[in-house]
């Protein structure tokens, strides 16, 4: 399979494909083989929503609104 | 620092409204309002910034550098884009040039670096699981060392569009570049995680 067509298929896993782009997938010669890579890439955004660890943790609320306190409000350039 | 689940949804309409409402009483002097902004977003952005910068210390100064920057630039804010869209597109290129003063993170130049990245890590992977198949929990994590291992546009995109919903267009405008760049930086992440998922599949049966 040509690595333009996976591209869209990631793009249409996304929403991110116009009506002659779905065409060209669903009328691919190989059916199996887009149905396999649609899959993996199903697989793929399954295990990274899965992947808790994925996502950073910080507290840094204080501190910053300790210096923003010391300024003087923004002001319009 | 910890790690914690995060919030999947994409960001509906009425939070952009509400973050447009907050940012206009920022910008009219009321600091309680970015403290909610700054709150609601703190960890969002400080994801971001790990993809570009190592200890949790650098991560936490340069996101709290966001922050200070983002509120003293809050008047340059015109509502053209997202609040989070500004906001993460300061992220980046801030921790873009912490990474440029600092050196702190190895950039992988081509594809063949990355895949011999991958491949040593996947050796690795199956060193520490020898014949017991793996957890969704386990394939995730080796899946987040993997977005480790990849270049940072492509780790940033993929992770803007799966955690934080971004469209393309919304990612183009975070990352200042095309939309078909994006969209290819999706699919080459794709790939690379699809690949190292793939192995580790193979290797577990």
């Amino acid at each position: 399979m040509s690595e333009r067509l996976k591209e869209s298929i990631s793009a249409l896993l996304d929403g991110e494909v116009n009506e002659l782009e779905l065409q060209r997938i669903l009328t691919h010669d190989n059916k199996q083989e887009v149905r396999a890579c649609w899959q993996r890439y199903h697989e793929v955004r399954e295990l990274m929503q899965a992947g808790n660890s994925l996502r950073v943790s910080v507290d840094i609320r204080s501190s910053v609104m300790a210096i923003i306190n010391k300024d003087e409000p923004p002001h319009k350039a | 620092m910890n790690l914690t689940q995060f919030d999947n949804q994409a960001l509906p309409k009425t939070t952009d409204q509400l973050d447009q409402k907050l940012v206009t009483r920022v910008q009219k002097g009321d600091r309680a309002a970015f403290d909610l902004l700054l709150v609601k977003y703190q960890n969002r952005v400080a994801s971001i910034v790990s993809r570009f910068v190592n200890s949790p210390e650098d991560i936490a100064d340069v996101t709290q550098d966001v922050f200070i920057k983002a509120y003293r630039a809050i008047h340059s804010f015109r509502g053209e884009s997202t609040f989070y869209t500004w906001l993460f597109r300061i992220a980046i290129n801030h921790a873009k040039r912490f990474l440029q003063k600092n050196k702190a993170r190895k950039c992988f130049q081509d594809q063949e670096d990355i895949d011999s990245q991958i491949a040593a890590h996947n050796k690795l992977v199956n060193l520490e699981t020898p014949e017991s198949l793996l957890s969704r929990s386990e394939l995730a994590e080796k899946i987040e060392k993997t977005l480790s291992i990849m270049p940072s546009d492509l780790s940033v995109a993929i992770i803007l569009r799966e955690f934080d919903g971004l469209s393309y267009e919304e990612i183009a405008k975070v990352m200042d570049c095309p939309i078909g760049t994006v969209r290819s930086r999706i699919f080459r992440a794709r790939e690379l995680l699809d690949k190292a998922f793939r192995k580790l599949s193979e290797n577990s049966v």
